[in-house]
């Protein structure tokens, strides 16, 4: 297959359709449109049925080859002229390039593009007139706000690029796509603010996108997968997000945003821990509410980590721990359960993770069966069975609740897969050996390296100055600085002068 | 190098991880394993000991819907003659198919015939134990035994110690008649130079044989209730007698361990005013007057007029003014009483006086230890000052019972 995208493109027509014909393999939706404009002019029009707009090349282009003036001005030209005349006096609709170079050939005409041929010229004129089915920009679905934009990004790269432009209308924000996968040669574009952004950080993101060899790239989940620092990590280290406004707030500190074209989600590097306990919201609300907010997410994560192998721990091997009435009446419920605590937490988290996996994956019109078994044979049944204590079944749902409020899914699922590690420390050495996860975590996380830049920043290391903005959210105003985290060039973010007062407060 | 690294830290987690097998899963129990003893009795036996134990039964505390049947009774008490108490735990897995739990523990009764003859080497294994918290309160079953005390059902608080522990720790808040004693505080006592531990006695009224039965919570007054009454005071580790309702106010007074007490005034007409103090601080100095240690007592009170039979215009400072010197008096008065009642009786240093010149100067303690042995006390000049403020004196002012109509 490799040696026959090579080469450039044949002078004659004939030629080049059938060496087209023979690479696409016949295939039904290659559309060549021959067209005689004078005794001498063979051209013909090639594209992907389905890929371009053919409302537009009936309507503007094939009208205009065929008004019949055009025809006397192609007599006594050679064909590249012709060529060049098309390009430049007669198809003025759409972006307009030539090229001759049989594999570049290839390559727009799969992405939507209408390509000439003039018979006689080894030139072929390429017509950008994308046009297929698209999914309007909608709600964006997987980060919910009350009070924000409710746009979100769509599936089409450029729709996705304007979005974001529409947020930044500066000429510093700079736009690079590459090709990447050897089949599906889907556009990867990335996007930063050149006079913020590090240009280390630049050049590591072009580097790390050069190196991926892969045949195909179908979602950024495997541009993620690709580019990350270090595979052997629960944690995310690479943020993604549907949200214009996320992404464009994050090329605005400096990070690189990483558009993938046919996905809605755009990857932002460099990530933090902290950056997952974030949401858009935040920033658009006051700024009380939103540390508040935050300070909840923190407890929520603790809580969907640790809740089950507390418990655990507690029940079975720190009875003195926990007030005499509370302990009575735990004893009392697990009166008749016949597994050890640790079981019955094992099992009732696994049946609430089948329950998870079935409703996410369950067609929507059955959907309703799920929820009644969940919560009706697993809640109420199994208690009233005995089979499980009615506190556990708190314990799990508060896990589970818990988990949600966490705004970027991949930290909850981080916490989902170490609260099982957790819950086997608790059952088998109690709060000793949830001490023990708890700091083989804080190591691995300080270790954890994001593009270069440290994950736990700016806990570990810390930077005072970058906590107005992580685990607090201080009012705009006293935002005055960028996170430094980034080591980005410009950290200056608005005026350092002070409030002045309003004539309205002097006249007061 | 990288390799070595590796290699290093292999090893190193290697060390880590598998001394944690060696103790995986050790002491581990479940919930519905383990018989929670929240109460523990105390009595001398003719030879070595008898220990009760008091064990909740869960599932009769809850709504009968969750896991066990629910009602029944919530206790079984156990007891046992041993020679040692560590013995009693043992033989408890004879007859319980349950492993005794003493983590919980509320209440330790002690009974009056072994607290006279001592207890100190029976509080050894609660102290040597993990199991126990230690920070629950110790009494004296006065005229009764620990095993008798202990198995009084009680209405309200199902389980009895919770019910002795509760009511213990609301009643010296209120009264100012009793002293919330835990274990470790006791036994600080103990050991303490120059200070001497008191415990609150507890009585079982009525008809004591009935109140093992579980009717005796279905009748509106129960036939047998436990109370608290007296204090027992302790020199070493054996108790040498009862402390009054008065000479414990005075105690607390003199402990800074009033939370609220109240008594009556004689109003100008010679009927009562009743004045509760509720802010109660009590400082005490040590200063040495011709090298002599001079107790300095200083409590600041702040009170209410809760219940008034006088006629007295409360409305006027000088009633007031008078009402507050006159609880000074008082207040002074049980302080006063409680040490002469103490010297005479018991000659033992409750209040920690020796303690406190002890802290200020060891040298001056063992001074007067040498000059004046263990009758110290007798001589020891104590003064005493009392400022109470009366802050509110209720929603009304001046009574209603001068304009009750004939």
């Amino acid at each position: 297959m490799k040696d026959t995208v090579m080469g450039t493109l044949s002078q004659r027509l004939e030629e080049n359709q059938i060496q087209l014909n023979q690479l696409l393999g016949k295939s039904t939706d290659l559309v060549t449109k021959e067209l005689q404009l004078d005794s001498s002019t063979h051209i013909a029009l090639v594209y992907i049925d389905g890929l371009v707009d053919t409302q537009v090349l009936h309507n503007s282009i094939l009208y205009s080859l065929q008004e019949g003036a055009i025809q006397d001005q192609f007599k006594d030209l050679d064909p590249f002229q012709k060529l060049e005349l098309l390009r430049k006096r007669i198809l003025i609709a759409g972006d307009l390039s030539v090229t001759h170079d049989f594999k570049q050939f290839v390559h727009q005409l799969m992405s939507g593009n209408v390509m000439v041929l003039v018979d006689g010229t080894a030139d072929a004129l390429r017509i950008g007139l994308p046009g297929w089915e698209d999914r309007n920009v909608s709600e964006p679905n997987s980060q919910s706000v009350v009070r924000g934009p409710m746009e979100g990004f769509t599936e089409n790269m450029r729709t996705n690029t304007a979005l974001i432009r529409r947020k930044i209308k500066d000429s510093q924000l700079w736009l690079e796509t590459f090709q990447i996968g050897k089949v599906t040669q889907t556009s990867v574009s990335i996007m930063y603010l050149t006079h913020i952004a590090s240009p280390d950080l630049v050049q590591e993101v072009k580097s790390r996108l050069g190196k991926i060899d892969t045949d195909s790239i179908l979602e950024s989940g495997y541009i993620e997968e690709f580019i990350q620092d270090k595979a052997a990590t629960p944690f995310p280290t690479i943020y993604n997000s549907d949200r214009p406004d996320t992404i464009a707030a994050g090329i605005l500190e400096g990070k690189v945003a990483i558009l993938v074209d046919g996905t809605p989600f755009v990857l932002l590097v460099p990530t933090f821990f902290v950056s997952f306990f974030q949401s858009s919201e935040d920033y658009y609300q006051r700024s009380d509410i939103s540390t508040l907010l935050r300070f909840i997410r923190f407890l929520s994560f603790f809580i969907t980590l640790f809740a089950p192998s507390f418990y655990v721990a507690v029940t079975t091997y720190h009875q003195e721990m926990i007030p005499t009435s509370l302990v009575i009446s735990l004893a009392a419920q697990r009166e008749s359960v016949p597994f050890p605590a640790f079981v019955e937490a094992l099992l009732m988290e696994l049946t609430y993770e089948i329950l998870r996996e079935a409703g996410v994956r369950i067609p929507k019109n059955v959907g309703q069966a799920i929820s009644i078994v969940g919560t009706l044979v697993i809640g109420q049944a199994a208690v009233s069975a005995g089979l499980i204590s009615s506190a556990m079944v708190i314990i799990v749902s508060i896990t589970a609740i818990s988990s949600f409020v966490i705004p970027e899914s991949g930290m909850a699922v981080a916490a989902r897969i170490i609260r099982f590690a957790l819950i086997g420390l608790a059952g088998f050495m109690g709060l000793y050996g949830i001490l023990f996860g708890v700091f083989l975590i804080i190591l691995h996380l300080a270790s954890l390296r994001s593009f270069g830049m440290p994950y736990m920043s700016p806990i570990a290391p810390y930077r005072s100055s970058d906590l107005k903005d992580s685990i607090f959210r201080f009012p705009w105003p006293l935002l005055k600085t960028r996170p430094s985290n980034n080591k980005i060039q410009d950290l200056k973010r608005q005026d350092t002068s002070k409030r002045e007062g309003s004539a309205y407060d002097r006249e007061k | 190098m990288i390799a070595r690294n590796r290699k290093i830290f292999i090893r190193l987690l290697l060390a880590f991880i598998v001394p944690m097998l060696l103790s995986g899963c050790w002491e581990r129990r479940e919930l519905n394993e383990l018989a929670f003893v929240l109460g523990m009795g105390l009595d001398k036996a003719e030879s070595g000991y008898r220990v009760t134990l008091q064990v909740v039964i869960p599932s009769s505390l809850t709504a009968p819907t969750v896991g066990g049947t629910g009602g029944g009774v919530p206790i079984v008490v156990t007891a046992f003659t041993v020679p040692t108490i560590y013995e009693a735990e043992r033989q408890y897995s004879l007859i319980s198919s349950r492993n005794g739990y003493f983590g919980h523990i509320r209440v330790l009764v002690i009974g009056e015939e072994l607290a006279r003859a001592g207890v100190g080497e029976v509080l050894d294994v609660l102290t040597r134990s993990r199991e126990p918290r230690n920070d629950f309160y110790v009494m004296v079953a006065k005229d009764t035994t620990a095993e008798k005390a202990l198995k009084v059902f009680t209405p309200l608080d199902k389980v009895p110690a919770n019910k002795l522990f509760n009511s213990l720790d609301k009643s010296y808040k209120n009264t100012s008649k009793t002293v919330a004693v835990p274990l470790n505080r006791f036994i600080e006592d103990l050991i303490s130079e120059g200070k001497n531990p008191v415990l609150t006695g507890v009585v079982v009224t009525g008809s004591a044989g009935e109140g093992d039965k579980k009717s005796n919570v279905e009748d509106s007054t129960p036939k047998a209730s436990t109370l608290f009454h007296n204090v027992a005071v302790f020199k070493q580790d054996k108790m040498i007698g009862w402390l009054g309702d008065k000479e414990t106010i005075g105690y607390n007074y003199l402990t800074n361990n009033v939370v609220k007490s109240s008594g009556p005034i004689d109003g100008d007409d010679g009927k009562p005013i009743i004045i509760e103090a509720l802010h109660t601080t009590t400082k005490r100095k040590i200063k040495f007057i011709d090298g002599e240690p001079h107790i300095y007592i200083h409590v600041k009170a702040v009170c209410n007029i809760e219940d008034v039979h006088s006629k007295d215009n409360l409305e006027a400072e000088r009633v007031i003014k008078q009402l507050e010197r006159k609880s000074e008096e008082r207040i002074t008065l049980r302080m006063k009483t409680a040490v002469e009642q103490v010297n005479k009786k018991f000659n033992a240093d409750i209040f920690g006086f020796g303690e406190s010149i002890y802290h200020t100067s060891p040298k001056a303690w063992a001074r007067l230890q040498q000059t004046q042995g263990d009758d110290y006390l007798k001589s020891l000049p104590i003064h005493y000052q009392v400022s109470v403020t009366i802050n509110r004196i209720g929603i009304t002012d001046k009574s209603f019972i001068d304009d009750i109509k004939e």
